[in-house]
């Protein structure tokens, strides 16, 4: 009874989905009349410029904007109940600094390397820059799973991780001093965070990506609950400890990774969302937690990208400064709240 | 025979240890040979650093022995997969740390893991399962429950529950009872016991709780300082001596008469003492645990207590107080045989 009532509840949220993605299409800096709007939609329009704004620059946005809220979260909620830590996610602990580094090493190092890199990138282009942020990400989640196996503390884990991200900009800006003045714009353009970088030809890059990643979160419901009981009575209850680590590992870095090669590092979403969750539905159940996550992720940055465009105006707010106004409190609630950590995780 | 007994599991010269940083080897136990029964509540107990908990988790196969093996039915523990070992035994850890919003069910339906299929989709046999495990464990009313709601009683007999629900035959458990009140630790035991008896398993538990393990258990393993076992009933430890051997000291020593321990008293001087009525008992106790020697029969010590039916008397060299309270007695008596 209770579990029919969760599963209408969520089938329910894809409404406010779809409300805020026709939002999110209707709004920007180009004003469309409502009824014009509608007809663009459904094919009826001839006004090729309306056309394109909804078609080529608003509707990959929106969708950009889905599937971050959505991959960000998911990858979150992994890491939380990997780590068993209430303030994990892809950001605090530096899986996406390391994407970052992996980036601005692709994207600058041509400076260094001319030569090499102008053959990379007349190779793989998009893809190359999608490939080095996996690279960079999993490659920080791989150390911090092995330094987790030493220090099971909470808050030093997340130290750690933000010493890694603290490494990771530090080998940035000595990349960046290398770097022709042209190439830092671009990378700290992107540092930003934007939604608006993705077109067709990207999210045909990221969707497959990022939904093979849920595809594994999917199949990690189980053996995420049964890590609800810590990594030992895990063990003992039949999971295969180290294949779900490195699932877990796999899949949250291909999401992260591919993530913020296109959109710059978000922060704070990949952290607040599953605890929202969580405390919206009153279960840490994956089967629950996991859904809700994706479709609360989807709705929240879908907000943040409507309000970031402020309508009317040409003027667009970084995203992340969006996402840092509504998810640094919620951090802060989470840490005051340390004392009921069990009851809020 | 009347009856054969499955075995469900036999160690081998098991040899219990760990290795420290520095890659030497810290031996806890050598050459083991012992199985557990179907039907049989089995109480581990030693000192601590015994090698408790690295027995338990060697037997669950979480960690590997330093030598010798483990087999459960006719196959080795090493050689079985997380999902074969965890359908032949259960483990209760002491180390409970659940996170979040879970419920009592939800904990309990985890036992059935290796059951459900790739999601852990309940069907109708699991979920009689749990229902049926928690009632064994007395939480029937529970299922709903928040598991951080529960006391640490109830929280352990959910995590026995969720042994059950497995199916397991063999159930093992790493101090359920610490951290628990007395009628809790009780509690406890009996019921692991009562599993044993009612629904056949092989259970064995590592316990500090001596009395109630000497008895409740149908087997006791000790483990001894000498890194050897010594396998019996209850009965046959208790007056073996070895309980006095390694758990007296200074302080506290076993006594075979009554199988339990008590503190070794310094005695401070004697009284004699006379009376009747209830209170009679009371004060014997108490003067032994302020270290006043009785002498029940001889008349001639100096100090001399009368019980009388509700007051107490204490004769000093003839001189005479009275009183009302048992402590105010202990309070004078206390300075007065000193003298």
């Amino acid at each position: 009874m209770r579990n029919r009532i969760t599963t209408i509840v969520l089938l329910a949220l894809i409404i406010p989905i779809v409300v805020l993605l026709l939002l999110d299409l209707w709004l920007g800096s180009v004003y469309i009349p409502v009824d014009h709007f509608f007809d663009i939609l459904t094919g009826k329009s001839d006004n090729t410029g309306w056309n394109y704004i909804v078609f080529y620059l608003r509707l990959p946005r929106a969708i950009t904007a889905i599937i971050t809220g959505a991959g960000l979260s998911v990858a979150g909620l992994m890491m939380q109940t990997l780590f068993r830590n209430p303030l994990a996610g892809p950001f605090v602990l530096g899986i996406s600094s390391g994407a970052s580094l992996g980036v601005a090493v692709f994207v600058m190092s041509s400076s260094i390397i001319t030569f090499f890199n102008m053959e990379i990138g007349y190779f793989f282009g998009a893809g190359g820059q999608v490939v080095a942020s996996i690279f960079g990400s999993s490659l920080v989640f791989l150390l911090i799973i092995a330094i987790s196996s030493k220090i099971r503390d909470t808050i030093s884990l997340l130290i750690v991780g933000i010493m890694f991200g603290s490494l990771a900009t530090a080998i940035v800006s000595i990349l960046q001093y290398f770097s022709e003045p042209e190439l830092v714009q671009k990378f700290v353009i992107w540092t930003l965070g934007s939604l608006s970088s993705t077109g067709w030809e990207q999210l045909g890059l990221m969707i497959p990506l990022v939904c093979s990643g849920f595809v594994a979160a999917v199949f990690l419901i189980k053996p995420m609950n049964a890590l609800l009981l810590g990594e030992e009575n895990a063990k003992a209850t039949g999971v295969r400890i180290e294949r779900v680590k490195y699932l877990i590992l796999i899949s949250s870095s291909l999401i992260t990774g591919s993530l913020v090669a296109f959109t710059g590092p978000i922060a704070f979403i990949g952290l607040s969302v599953p605890h929202i969750v969580r405390l919206l539905f009153g279960t840490s159940n994956h089967r629950i937690v996991l859904p809700g996550s994706i479709l609360l992720g989807s709705m929240l940055v879908t907000i943040c990208d409507i309000l970031s465009q402020i309508p009317g105006h040409s003027m667009v707010l970084p995203i992340n400064a969006i996402t840092a106004l509504f998810g640094a409190p919620v951090v802060i609630w989470i840490i005051i709240g340390r004392k009921n950590r069990k009851i809020a995780f | 025979m009347f009856a054969d007994h499955h075995t469900h599991l036999v160690t081998e010269n098991l040899y219990l240890g760990y290795y420290n940083k520095e890659g030497r080897l810290y031996l806890l136990q050598k050459d083991m040979n012992e199985s557990l029964v179907e039907g049989e509540l089995v109480c581990l107990i030693g000192p601590n650093g015994s090698g408790k908990s690295t027995l338990i988790r060697t037997i669950a196969g979480l960690q590997k022995p330093v030598g010798g093996k483990v087999f459960i039915g006719s196959r080795e523990i090493n050689q079985l997969t997380n999902t074969e070992k965890s359908k032949h035994l259960s483990i209760v850890l002491t180390d409970n740390a659940v996170m979040g919003n879970i419920t009592v069910s939800e904990i309990v339906a985890l036992g059935r893991y290796n059951y459900t299929n790739w999601i852990g989709t309940l069907e109708k046999e699991d979920r009689r399962k749990i229902s049926e495990s928690l009632k064994k464990v007395g939480l029937r009313e529970f299922e709903n429950r928040k598991f951080d709601t529960l006391s640490d009683g109830e929280k352990q007999r959910v995590f026995i529950a969720k042994g059950l629900a497995s199916d397991a035959p063999v159930m093992l458990l790493d101090e359920p009872t610490s951290h628990l009140d007395i009628p809790n630790k009780a509690g406890i035991l009996s019921l692991l016991r009562n599993l044993a008896y009612r629904s056949n398993r092989a259970v064995l538990v590592a316990t500090h709780e001596l009395d109630l393990a000497l008895k409740l258990a149908d087997a006791i393993w000790f483990l001894l300082p000498d890194k050897s076992i010594f396998k019996s009933t209850p009965e046959e430890l208790i007056f073996s001596g070895k309980l006095n051997e390694v758990f007296g000291n200074e302080l506290v020593s076993f006594h075979a008469n009554s199988g339990t321990f008590s503190m070794n008293t310094e005695y401070i001087g004697s009284v004699s003492l006379k009376g009747e009525g209830k209170f009679l008992e009371i004060t014997v106790r108490a003067l032994d645990r302020i270290g006043v020697k009785v002498n029940l029969r001889s008349p001639d010590d100096p100090v001399k207590v009368y019980v009388d039916n509700d007051r107490w008397i204490i004769d000093w060299k003839g001189k005479k107080s009275e009183s009302f309270f048992l402590v105010e007695t202990c309070r004078i008596l206390r300075k007065v045989v000193k003298k």
